[in-house]
């Protein structure tokens, strides 16, 4: 008797949870899907649960010497060029210049930086990025032969205003680098067999922070400072940091879950080389995030909420009061744990979408209540058995 | 042959260990000193600290160091330190765990205790320290002192003077509220025009922040400027006011110094 009691009990949650799943989708294309609603998509793009993850520094601060920052200012070419030079004399592993000459200007400053250039040019990553259908390099006259140089676009499909991907190899036939996968080979921190087995595809950046956590120098502190040890073996990248009053200068300064205000963005938080600098410190101890795919997504959801309706349909046989009275407490808690297990699995380097999983969770036990009236239904047309009987 | 290989790998040995040993100097606010056998030097941002040498941390100093797994040890206390008692500071940031952090956010976010930022809809325009000589001053002296507000928080002060005839900057840093220049320091050498300006920071943009414009003038032309204010000088005379006090009126109203 027990057991076909548990029989139907399974039977009906799993019957259930596939109705959970259509209703879901049903309300997913009837709503989202229409145009008018689409602005509430848009906005949703650039949230994600787990951003609060780096946004509340859940992660353990780790800081970074052997990647170390240079803040260019507004220096012009001829500073660019000794400071280049001084860097050069420190003997770093590398350095990555997230700089683009677009134009020459003054014939003496640009010889001088062009030289430079040309004579370290092995130990030197330059930029460039894709725009549209075309490549913005720096001016040809800054072009040397065999010059290592890596795109510094940041946005990939699918991806709004928030940074939280990267594409570290882009092409089939002629392959592309990122400039942080450049500055990781040319580094030996990964090499090319690795680059092109793992990072090929979209993955999760794993921030460990702004620019704080990185060991970060002006381009004036380098001019002056006699040795900079530190310097030594390091990558070294040259890029923007804010020129004085920080909090209101957006110059390559970009939206990433690094944000404070993990809803309603207003302010970009982290200026482009700091991403670089993150991508670079993942690459370098191959620490990447593991995402789980949409159908390993879906899958979880489905075996969620299967035990929680297993659950949900026992609570409400034994008391229909019990149930809508516990209900929205549930589903609080489902919600808190549910967030909490992913951030658990983001520490562990595995990252879900979790948003799926919650709202289906949540839905599932809704449905109960609709699954009541369904099987009431069946049960007087077809003499449905179920455990709600 | 044996004995010496053995040797040579217990001195690579330890040498790699040693190599260990060491701490990145990542941040330093104030002034430390690296001291090692008898000689002392002062401590800037990527050096390294290691084993052998010893910290000398100066008041009103903050120095954070890291050591290569990016752990952080910070020192805020005036005093001696040696490698032990450094990697004993250790830096209490990670102290709390995610589930710690995260169910103290949700309860937070339950009760709505917001941080209480304060929202105005203005602008900020001062953060100015200068005090004397001030904007727009005409100054006959040998000697230019400069004087300017402290910061509670901020113990080094930065002094700028700029030669507007020849762009050269003057920089100089010292820990009190006024700085005496004499007039045969090389940035006085060429023209008369003058910008100065004071920071609590080394590298500060200059484009961006507020100079006072001062103009040297010869003691003739001084005393020229302040004859067109004999009406006054003479009512302030008669008030009792002794020369130095009258003086010192006429510069602070009207920028007239001596």
């Amino acid at each position: 008797m027990k057991g076909s009691i548990n029989k139907l009990l399974y039977r009906d949650a799993l019957l259930c949870t596939l109705m959970t799943f259509i209703v879901a989708g049903l309300l997913y294309f009837a709503f989202v899907n229409l145009s008018i609603l689409d602005p509430f998509e848009k906005a949703f793009k650039d949230f994600k649960f787990t951003d609060m993850y780096y946004s509340e520094r859940f992660n353990e601060t780790q800081r970074n010497n052997k990647i170390v920052l240079v803040n260019i200012k507004h220096a012009d070419r001829f500073q660019l060029a000794q400071a280049i030079e001084k860097i050069v004399e420190q003997k770093p592993k590398v350095i990555g210049l997230d700089i683009i000459f677009k134009e020459r200007k003054l014939e003496f400053t640009d010889s001088i930086l062009k030289n430079v250039l040309l004579s370290n040019n092995d130990n030197i990553v330059s930029a460039y990025f894709h725009d549209e259908d075309s490549i913005v390099n720096s001016d040809d006259y800054f072009k040397t032969e065999n010059q290592i140089k890596g795109y510094i676009n940041l946005n990939l499909n699918g991806q709004n205003t928030v940074i939280r991907d990267f594409i570290g190899v882009k092409g089939d036939n002629v392959k592309e680098f990122a400039f942080a996968t450049r500055l990781a080979l040319a580094s030996g921190y990964i090499d090319e067999a690795y680059a092109l087995k793992e990072l090929r595809n979209s993955i999760p950046i794993n921030y460990i922070g702004n620019k704080d956590v990185f060991l970060n120098f002006d381009i004036d502190e380098i001019s002056n400072l006699n040795e900079i040890p530190a310097l030594k073996d390091a990558v070294v990248i040259l890029g923007y940091l804010g020129d004085g009053n920080e909090q209101f200068d957006i110059e390559d300064k970009h939206f990433t879950p690094l944000n404070k205000d993990w809803v309603g963005r207003a302010v970009p938080d982290t200026y482009g080389v700091t991403i670089h600098a993150n991508i670079l410190n993942m690459l370098s101890k191959q620490n990447l995030i593991y995402r789980v795919s949409t159908v390993g997504t879906y899958l979880i959801a489905f075996v969620f909420c299967f035990f929680i309706i297993v659950m949900g349909l026992k609570l409400y046989k034994r008391s229909n009061f019990m149930f809508d009275f516990t209900e929205k407490i549930i589903q609080l808690l489902l919600s808190v744990l549910l967030l909490y297990l992913a951030l658990l699995l983001l520490q562990s380097n595995i990252f879900i979408n979790i948003v799926p999983v919650i709202l289906l969770s949540l839905l599932s036990i809704e449905m109960v209540c609709y699954y009541e009236y369904l099987v009431k239904y069946l049960n007087k047309k077809f003499k449905w058995k179920s455990h709600l009987l | 042959m044996e004995k010496s290989l053995i040797i040579i790998l217990a001195c690579c040995f330890s040498w790699s260990l040693n190599a260990q040993d060491s701490l990145c100097v990542f941040k330093i606010k104030g002034s430390a000193y690296s001291k090692m056998m008898s000689s002392i030097t002062p401590i800037s941002k990527g050096m390294f600290i290691t084993d052998k040498s010893k910290l000398l941390v100066n008041e009103s100093s903050e120095i954070t160091a890291i050591n290569a797994n990016g752990e952080a040890f910070q020192i805020n206390k005036v005093g001696e330190y040696n490698f032990n008692t450094i990697i004993e500071q250790h830096s209490a940031e990670n102290s709390k765990s995610l589930t710690s952090k995260y169910f103290k956010l949700m309860w937070n976010e339950l009760l709505k205790n917001e941080s209480g930022k304060t929202i105005i809809g203005g602008v900020f325009r001062g953060d100015v320290l200068m005090e004397f000589p001030k904007d727009s001053t005409k100054l006959a002296s040998s000697k230019l002192t400069f004087k300017w507000k402290i910061e509670e928080e901020n113990k080094t002060y930065y002094l700028f003077v700029k030669n507007l005839s020849t762009d050269e900057i003057f920089k100089t840093a010292t820990n009190g509220s006024e700085l005496t220049l004499y007039k045969d320091q090389t940035i006085f050498s060429e023209g008369t025009d003058f910008e100065w300006m004071v920071s609590t920071s080394e590298f500060p943009n200059l484009k961006n922040k507020m100079f006072y414009f001062i103009n040297l003038v010869s003691k003739a032309e001084y005393k020229l400027q302040i004859a067109t204010y004999h009406t006054l000088i003479k009512d302030l005379k008669n008030l009792g006011l002794s020369e130095t006090e009258i003086e010192t009126s006429i510069c602070e109203t009207y920028g007239i110094c001596k």
